[in-house]
């Protein structure tokens, strides 16, 4: 019969590989990681404003002067 | 009744008390832990260093880029030896000491008697009655069998036989003591020279090496010789530990007698956030117990410990076995070179058989190596004949540590340039008969003195920062973090397992604030200049501590004037990266914390303080310690 002795010796290549692959994982993970994933805004620098034509305020339309300076 | 002579009142009287550290309990569940984190730590450092060269440089500033990238480089493989280095632990379980020759060595024929043991303790200039203090505890070393003799010796280099009035007389002294005494008319291979000579005198089996100042306890030899039973064990080093460190000073208590009330305030405040906090702690980096319990011990898994000289036990037959093929080997090697020169063909037979009586004569057996780090290269070239090194954990011997920075500069940097010696001339990656993990380990060793090709670019990065403004990288982006931070994090911790309950941070900035000690040493081995052997001084030194630390003070008055300027241009709106600053200011303030300590250390008078809780390590590593007891994840063997 075997007992847990026997396979006493996979405890360390098994440790091993499962670290390298942890260690594997975590890389790719690191990878991936955007600022957003861990609460930042993207720097302006980094992804340029897209332009669909859309402006943020639905009342002013796209090259319309901002209220403020009308009222100047 | 004879009445033995009385001590002679030292410094170190007082540190009596002090008793040695106990090893750090071996745990396997910590050390996979450390080796997993180990792992992570090095995938993570290597993207990090793939990144570093591929997406970060500063093109527009590559003359600073480039050496930054190439500083951080060398530095991750510092950080993969030391990996290898801590990797496990393997300690051999404590033996009965041995009493018959059977028992260590195999006897071919011979008849078994019972093992002989020496202790010899070298000196050169040290006080003599300092020396006695060593014979005095050498005398009180306990052997369970009668039948084995224990004999000391005090191996003497300075020549004070009597013959020069004007010198101690160390001869009488070891007479008074009732031991041997040997001297030499010359200082050839200085200490091991001394040693050589010491062998040809005497025949013990085993024996040990003790310095002037290094005083045993009584179980040195119970607990090592048992070791040699494996009969391929060479040699034994037990940790050497330094009793007379400086005493820790309470922070609180200095406040309060510096500022008074407004200084109690502040102490309190700042223990109410980082604990107690003792300053002054070992001011010279000397606490060996980093080296010993963490490096050389964890060392013993590659068979790689080796040899620091003072409190080693070695094996005879070993030193000499290297000596004679040494030996053999030199001579068939000068003898080549000089029939090759002469010419075969117009000398006699008989005037070549005197040249080769003439070169076996000139020759000498040499068991330790005649070098500045004799001890180190003993090793290695013992290692590469296939012998075994054992660190023993416990401390069995106490010695004095260098009392002033001038002394201490000169014992690093014979260290240093010893080792660096070593490696221009027998490089360790390249000599034949030792295994991978030694090569490793030792060159790990020497690779370590090369620190200050990364640490001068390091020391130096904020500064020019602060007065050109360029950044060598483009940004100090997310990118930079994500992976900058997980290394520093997964690094620390695995170092924090291998030390668990243990401070490094005295020798972590021993370690940045040596780099000008190291830079000379390097500049002196690669101009080819004679690595000199200067025995470490046991009392203080007189000389100027001014050229030891002035690079430290111009790099702080630089990065103080860095600083101001920075500071105006923001208060401006003319600086151009205020990110860059305080990147940079946080790693100036980290280099001004470490080489600031040599500073303080040259300054630094021995006071008389109350020693009312000495302690041995800050609260945060006696907590740490404590807690890895309670959750007994340490499985404490017994001594």
């Amino acid at each position: 019969m075997t007992t847990p002795q026997t396979y006493k010796f996979l405890v360390k290549p098994v440790f091993f590989i499962i670290s390298l692959l942890c260690a594997a994982y975590i890389v790719l993970k690191l990878e991936q990681l955007q600022p957003d994933d861990v609460g930042m805004d993207i720097p302006s620098y980094h992804t340029a404003p897209q332009n669909n034509g859309k402006s943020d305020d639905p009342k002013r339309a796209v090259g319309e002067p901002e209220k403020a300076s009308m009222q100047k | 009744m004879n009445q033995e002579p009385p001590l002679k009142e030292f410094y170190f009287n007082k540190f009596e008390h002090r008793k040695p550290y106990t090893p750090l309990p071996i745990s396997e569940f910590r050390n996979m832990m450390f080796q997993f984190l180990a792992i992570v730590a090095l995938a993570i450092g290597a993207l990090y260093i793939w990144w570093r060269w591929k997406y970060s440089l500063n093109l527009n500033c590559l003359w600073f880029a480039i050496p930054l990238v190439v500083a951080e480089t060398l530095s991750f493989f510092s950080t993969i030896f030391l990996y290898v280095n801590y990797w496990s632990p393997k300690d051999r379980p404590i033996e009965e000491p041995v009493r018959f020759l059977s028992e260590i060595e195999d006897l071919r024929g011979r008849p078994d008697r019972p093992v002989r043991i020496d202790i010899h303790i070298a000196t050169y200039n040290e006080d003599v009655e300092l020396v006695r203090y060593t014979i005095r505890d050498s005398k009180k070393i306990r052997y369970p069998f009668d039948d084995v003799p224990v004999n000391i010796f005090v191996l003497d280099d300075g020549r004070r036989d009597g013959r020069d009035p004007s010198k101690q007389n160390m001869k009488k002294v070891a007479e008074e003591e009732g031991v041997g005494y040997f001297c030499r008319e010359n200082n050839e291979g200085f200490k091991a020279g001394n040693l050589r000579n010491g062998l040809e005198h005497t025949q013990g089996d085993l024996f040990v090496i003790l310095d002037a100042d290094a005083r045993p306890f009584d179980t040195i030899l119970t607990a090592t010789t048992g070791y040699f039973r494996s009969k391929k064990l060479a040699w034994v080093q037990t940790p050497q530990w330094f009793y007379d460190t400086s005493e820790p000073i309470y922070l609180k208590d200095w406040l309060t007698k510096k500022a008074g009330w407004l200084g109690r305030s502040a102490g309190w405040c700042i223990e109410l956030i980082f604990g107690k906090v003792y300053i002054e702690e070992d001011i010279f980096g000397n606490h060996p117990e980093g080296f010993y319990d963490g490096l050389l011990r964890r060392r013993n898994f590659h068979n790689a410990a080796f040899c620091c000289g003072a409190g080693s036990i070695h094996r005879r037959e070993a030193v000499m076995e290297l000596a004679i093929k040494d030996y053999a080997k030199g001579v068939r090697k000068e003898l080549k070179k000089k029939l090759e020169a002469i010419g075969h063909t117009s000398f006699t037979e008989k005037e070549i058989l005197e040249y080769k009586r003439k070169t076996y004569l000139d020759n000498q057996l040499i068991p330790f190596k005649f070098h500045a780090s004799e001890d180190i290269y003993t090793s290695m070239m013992l290692h590469a004949q296939g012998w075994e090194s054992y660190e023993h954990p416990y401390v069995e011997c106490k010695m004095l540590s260098p009392q002033d920075i001038d002394t201490w500069v000169k014992q690093r940097s014979r260290y240093a340039a010893g080792s660096l010696d070593i490696a221009f001339k027998d490089n360790p990656l390249f000599m034949k008969g030792l295994t991978l993990g030694q090569r490793m380990c030792y060159f790990s060793s020497i690779y370590s003195y090369f620190a200050p090709i990364w640490l001068i670019i390091f020391i130096f990065s904020p500064i020019l920062f602060y007065f050109t403004l360029e950044l060598p990288v483009k940004a100090y982006s997310f990118d930079f973090l994500k992976y900058y931070i997980p290394f520093q994090i997964f690094n620390a911790i695995a170092i924090l397992l291998v030390n668990w309950g243990r401070t490094s941070d005295r020798s972590d900035q021993y370690y940045i604030a040596s780099f000008w000690l190291m830079t000379l040493s390097i500049i002196s081995v690669v101009i080819g200049k004679k690595v000199q052997f200067h025995v470490t001084p046991k009392e203080k030194s007189k000389a100027s501590y001014l050229p030891h630390i002035l690079p430290h003070v111009i790099i702080i008055s630089l990065i103080v004037i860095g600083n101001i300027y920075n500071i105006f241009l923001i208060f401006q709106g003319q600086h151009p990266s205020i990110s860059g600053y305080i990147t940079n200011t946080f790693w100036s303030l980290f280099t001004v914390y470490n080489l600031s300590v040599m500073i303080r250390a040259a300054w630094w008078e021995e006071k008389d303080y109350d020693i009312k809780n000495p302690l041995q390590y800050n609260g945060l590593a006696d907590f740490k310690s404590r807690l890895a007891r309670k959750l007994k994840w340490s499985s404490i063997k017994s001594h």
